[in-house]
C-alpha cells in the first residue's frame, strides 16, 4: 500500500509540470470539453502508459482557469449529466505555442544527452 | 464565504459527476456496481489532497493577485508624480478636516464635562417676576440655608463652580471635588423674587447621587 502511494507520487510529481500542456492540447484539440472528458482523452492517447489520478486533472483545470487560459461553463454532458465543459482562451492559445515550444526544446535536449551517454 | 461555499458546492458537483461517469464505465466493462464504485475512487485519487490542494492554491492565488495589484498601485503613483502628490494632498485634507471636526464635536457635544457626576449637572430656571425674563438664573433670596420656606424640592447639593464662570453668591464657592452636604436649598415659587434680576448668575446644581 505504502509503495503504492510512493509510485503514485512520483507518477504526479513527473506529470505535473507536462499535465497544464497536456489539458491545453486536448481542449485545443477537441473544443470544449469537462474533466472526465480531458482524463479519457490523455488515458487515450498516452495509451495507459501514463496513468493518472484523474483528480490532478482538475488541479491542472483550476491552475489554468485562474490564468485565465482556459473558461468553464456548465453544459449537459452526453449522457444528459449536468457537467463543467472547459474550453481554451485566446490566452491559452498563446500559452499552448509557448509552452509547446518550450517542451520541444527540453525533450530535444534530453535526447541529445541520452544519445551522447550512450554513445560514450 | 457564502460564494466560496458555492464553489465548494460547484466543484463536488463536478467530482460526483466524473466519479458517476467513470464507475458507469467500469460497469459496463462487468464490474458490479461496488466494484466499480471502488475503481472509480481508486482511478479518481485522493480527494481530500485534492480538495486541499485546490483550497492552498485558491488562497495563494488571491494572495499573489493583491500583492500583484498593489505593486501595480504603487508603480502607477510613482510613474505619475502630479497625480499621487493630489491623491495625497486631497486624502491628507479629507483626513485633517476630519479630525478637527470631529475634535470640536467631541468637546463640545460628546465627552461630558470634566467634573466628576458631571452628567447630573443641572441649570436651574426660574423667572423673574420683576422683569419677565426667564433664564438659567438663581435669584438670591431662594437660597436659604436652614430656612423655613415650604419645601418643592428636594435636597440638593449646590456648587457654584468658578470653572463654570460663575460665583457663589452665598457663602464660599464649592471646588468641583468638593460640596456642601448640608446646604439644603428651599425653593417656593410664592417666595417674592427680588435681587437684580439682570444680573443673572448662572448655577450649577447637582443633584445627590440616588
Amino acid at each position: 500500500m505504502s509503495k503504492e502511494a510512493g509510485l503514485d507520487r512520483k507518477k504526479t510529481d513527473v506529470l505535473q509540470g507536462t499535465l497544464d500542456l497536456m489539458v491545453l492540447q486536448t481542449l485545443n484539440a477537441l473544443g470544449p470539453l469537462h474533466g472526465y472528458g480531458i482524463a479519457r482523452r490523455i488515458e487515450q492517447v498516452s495509451e495507459s502508459v501514463l496513468e493518472l489520478n484523474e483528480g490532478t486533472v482538475y488541479t491542472a483545470l483550476l491552475r489554468l482557469q485562474q490564468q485565465g487560459s482556459i473558461t468553464a461553463e456548465w453544459g449537459a454532458s452526453e449522457n444528459n449529466r449536468r457537467a463543467k465543459f472547459y474550453s481554451i482562451t485566446r490566452n491559452g492559445h498563446k500559452q499552448l505555442a509557448q509552452e509547446a515550444d518550450d517542451w520541444r526544446k527540453i525533450s530535444e535536449t534530453i535526447r541529445r544527452l541520452l544519445r551522447l551517454a550512450h554513445e560514450r | 464565504m457564502d460564494w466560496r461555499r458555492r464553489y465548494r458546492d460547484d466543484f463536488d458537483e463536478e467530482v460526483d459527476g466524473h466519479m458517476a461517469m467513470l464507475s458507469e464505465r467500469y460497469g459496463s466493462q462487468g464490474m458490479s456496481p461496488d466494484e466499480a464504485l471502488h475503481a472509480a475512487r481508486r482511478q479518481f485519487g485522493n480527494l481530500t489532497t485534492l480538495k486541499e490542494t485546490r483550497h492552498e492554491m485558491q488562497i495563494s492565488i488571491w494572495l499573489e493577485t493583491l500583492w500583484q495589484d498593489l505593486r501595480y498601485g504603487v508603480r502607477v503613483l510613482v510613474r505619475n508624480k502630479a497625480f499621487a502628490a493630489v491623491a495625497v494632498l486631497t486624502l491628507a485634507f479629507g483626513i485633517g478636516t476630519n479630525t478637527a471636526i470631529f475634535t470640536i464635536v467631541d468637546a463640545a457635544v460628546l465627552r461630558g464635562l470634566p467634573y466628576p457626576n458631571s452628567g447630573k449637572l443641572v441649570v436651574l430656571w426660574a423667572t423673574s417676576s420683576a422683569c419677565g425674563s426667564r433664564g438659567p438664573v438663581l435669584p438670591i433670596p431662594i437660597i436659604r440655608i436652614g430656612g423655613t420656606k415650604a419645601a418643592r424640592l428636594k435636597p440638593w447639593r449646590l456648587s457654584a463652580m468658578p470653572s463654570l464662570h460663575s460665583a457663589a453668591l452665598i457663602g464660599r464657592s464649592a471646588l468641583p471635588e468638593s460640596s456642601f452636604r448640608s446646604l439644603i436649598f428651599r425653593y417656593s415659587e410664592s417666595a417674592p423674587l427680588w435681587g437684580e434680576p439682570s444680573a443673572p448668575m448662572k448655577i450649577a446644581c447637582r443633584s445627590e447621587t440616588p
